[in-house]
């Protein structure tokens, strides 16, 4: 092997080595509970990504995830770890769904911007419930990942009252009333889940794209996650990036429960989110992409056609979906580890010219 | 009046063990600078595995036993992937709260077709297990406070006490402080550094562990999904706030089970829908009192915001 190919396979192999581990425990799993793995497997991939329709579905699954996986990799660019999308996109989702049933008197205003004043409305209540842990790390250093936890348990369990006690609608479950149908997110073929969201979603991903690669904005955010002191001492005014960045990153979360309820709920439902949660998601997804806004995409729509698949083998063989998020979980678990170093060759032997002594020690590592 | 603040005070004495019992071990990873937020998933394994195991053997001991191997096994696995391999710490941690949320209901719904709950409620008599201890019972007022609460409630004491010895007064104590003030100076007078975090994991994994019995087989009798409930981030809060020093982080996790104790017993005063919204109540308990303890800290950075302490 040619050492240029040697080089470039390495980050390919550090892709590749997680995901096989994370088959391999989820087969484990599979086998213990007495299915073939192979055919799991393969029914997941067959009904997500071989017809149109699953096509179809699989963007709708990955939708919310596209979006929560941007807003969180927009806060880790910085190094702030806003793991508390789940939490804003309950408010967003919670926010959209009341303006979008009227409670508010949505009929004021034109049939046209119904639907997008729904949108707006989620923005916002993701933005200010984002404000929270904001404040406290610009002004408080408070360490934003126990206060967005916390947030995100609160808005579950505030978002669950406030519908319950307030807000039920005509429902045998718990659910406000269902959104009006002008403020509805259109589907762009009614039988399957994706709607018009999609485009925003791959819009705004686009845009962070840029706006991270492409503005001074996005330098400074790449700066203030690489070396805060630096920031501040060079002058950027730490404190306003850091809540600026988790506003945009709380208003992202906020389209993301919006469209949800908007495209595909028709209402709002405590926990509507769960197992692991479309925040958590895109946690992973977040952490997968190294951040990066384009492999936020790609790996969002791997992971909403791992869904839809795995609800298809939960309802067609019985494999609960778990499975699906055990593989998850081992796929970050394993992907925190490189394998392969990209200089480690270089080093070594500059190891060995240092201390020949160590020689066999090294090749033994 | 009286019997509210018995009931008040009950509770929080009974809603603190799984905290302090998590808390205290967790002191330990902490010191060393390792975060860990397996915690969590540690409280999870154990509250799991103790029931799982006893369902399947039918002896509590056996559950136990099999909860304490279990959540070692589960910090092996942490120790592994963050000291040996160097990965990152929160990363690892989070990863883990995922897979330990995952694979619970997973084995629940394929052997017991049921993923939400395991009752072990047939061979754990959840009324035995509250003691009654004569001595307790005869003390006026504190006799309906202090009694009645189950083995671990009892034990956890005296084992703060004694880690928290360990902590301050042995050799081990003072290699885990400074290999969490100063590592390298650590490394350089020759401090195993790697081991002492080896230890500190072992330590909290066998405390996380009793921490889950007591949710699952004291408390109820069974497991339910979820069952840890952030605690495993509360007690992390609870290190934080007491700055990673054992005494103050176990007074942080009382104050956090008083939060708890108060949801509980405010929700008998109200509706069911309206005493949903009390559920907030330990959460947000949580964030003021980091807050109120980072201040005088945010003060102090000359810096302004990135010095760490």
């Amino acid at each position: 092997m040619s050492d240029n190919l040697k080089r470039r396979s390495i980050p390919v192999l550090n892709a590749v080595i997680p995901l096989a581990f994370a088959f391999a425990l989820g087969a484990i799993f599979t086998m213990i509970a007495g299915y073939n793995p192979l055919t799991v497997y393969g029914l997941i991939l067959k009904t997500a990504f071989t017809s149109g329709g699953g096509w179809m579905q699989t963007l709708g699954f990955a939708c919310p995830i596209i979006l929560t996986g941007i807003a969180t990799a927009f806060a880790f660019q910085s190094g702030l770890w806003n793991i508390g999308v789940e939490g804003q996109l309950y408010f967003g989702a919670f926010a959209a769904a009341l303006v979008g049933a009227g409670y508010f008197g949505l009929d004021c205003i034109p049939v046209g911007l119904q639907m997008p004043l729904s949108v707006l409305a989620g923005i916002l209540a993701g933005m200010l419930y984002a404000a929270i842990p904001a404040l406290l790390k610009a002004y408080l250093n408070a360490n934003v990942v126990v206060t967005t936890i916390m947030l995100n348990y609160i808005a579950i369990e505030l978002t669950e009252f406030l519908t319950k006690a307030f807000f039920q609608g005509d429902q045998s479950y718990d659910s406000t009333y269902a959104i009006q149908e002008t403020a509805e997110i259109p589907k762009i073929m009614s039988r399957y889940r994706v709607s018009y969201a999609i485009f925003l979603a791959v819009a705004i991903v686009l845009v962070v794209w840029f706006v991270s690669r492409r503005t001074s904005f996005g330098y400074e955010i790449s700066a203030i996650g690489r070396q805060l002191e630096f920031s501040e001492a060079v002058g950027m005014r730490v404190r306003k990036k850091i809540v600026l960045i988790f506003l945009i990153s709380g208003a992202i979360a906020g389209v993301a429960g919006a469209t949800e309820v908007l495209g595909v709920n028709k209402n709002f439902m405590p926990n509507f989110s769960t197992n692991p949660g479309l925040g958590w998601q895109g946690y992973y997804v977040a952490v997968l992409a190294h951040n990066n806004p384009l492999a936020v995409l790609l790996i969002a729509i791997i992971f909403g056609g791992f869904r839809y698949g795995s609800i298809a083998v939960q309802s067609k063989l019985g494999v609960p979906l778990d499975l699906l998020n055990i593989i998850q979980g081992a796929l970050i678990l394993f992907y925190s580890i490189k394998y392969f170093h990209e200089n480690k060759e270089k080093i070594q032997k500059h190891l060995k010219k240092a201390n020949p002594a160590k020689k066999e020690e090294q090749q033994n590592a | 009046m009286l019997k509210i603040i018995q009931s008040l005070l009950y509770y929080t004495i009974k809603m603190s063990t799984p905290l302090l019992l998590c808390s205290i071990g967790g002191v330990f990873v902490q010191k060393t600078g390792t975060l860990n937020f397996a915690l969590e998933a540690a409280i999870n394994t154990g509250a799991f595995t103790a029931i799982l195991f006893t369902v399947l053997s039918g002896n509590l001991l056996v559950g136990c036993l099999a909860a304490v191997l279990s959540c070692m096994l589960l910090n092996v696995l942490f120790g592994h992937f963050v000291v040996n391999l160097k990965a990152d710490a929160v990363i690892v941690g989070l990863s883990l709260n995922m897979l330990m949320m995952a694979i619970p209901p997973y084995i629940l719904q394929v052997f017991f077709k049921n993923r939400g709950l395991l009752m072990a409620t047939d061979i754990i008599d959840v009324g035995k297990m509250a003691l009654d201890i004569p001595f307790l019972r005869n003390i006026p007022f504190f006799g309906e406070v202090l009694n009645g609460q189950t083995l671990l409630t009892y034990l956890a004491y005296p084992i703060i006490i004694v880690l928290t010895i360990v902590f301050y007064k042995t050799k081990f104590g003072v290699y885990v402080q400074v290999t969490g003030e100063r590592r390298d100076a650590a490394e350089a007078v020759g401090i195993r550094t790697k081991k002492i975090v080896w230890i500190s994991l072992m330590i909290s994994a066998v405390t996380c562990a009793l921490a889950g019995i007591n949710l699952s087989v004291e408390q109820a009798g069974a497991y339910s999904l979820n069952m840890s409930a952030a605690r495993g981030l509360i007690c992390l809060a609870a290190i934080n706030c007491g700055r990673r020093k054992p005494v103050q982080s176990c007074l942080f996790a009382i104050i956090f089970g008083f939060s708890r104790a108060l949801q509980l017993v405010l929700a008998n005063f109200m509706g069911p829908d309206e005493a949903l919204v009390m559920d907030v109540v330990p959460y947000l308990t949580i964030i003021l009192v980091f807050l109120i303890t980072e201040i005088p800290s945010a003060r102090k950075n000359v810096m302004r915001i990135f010095r760490e302490e």
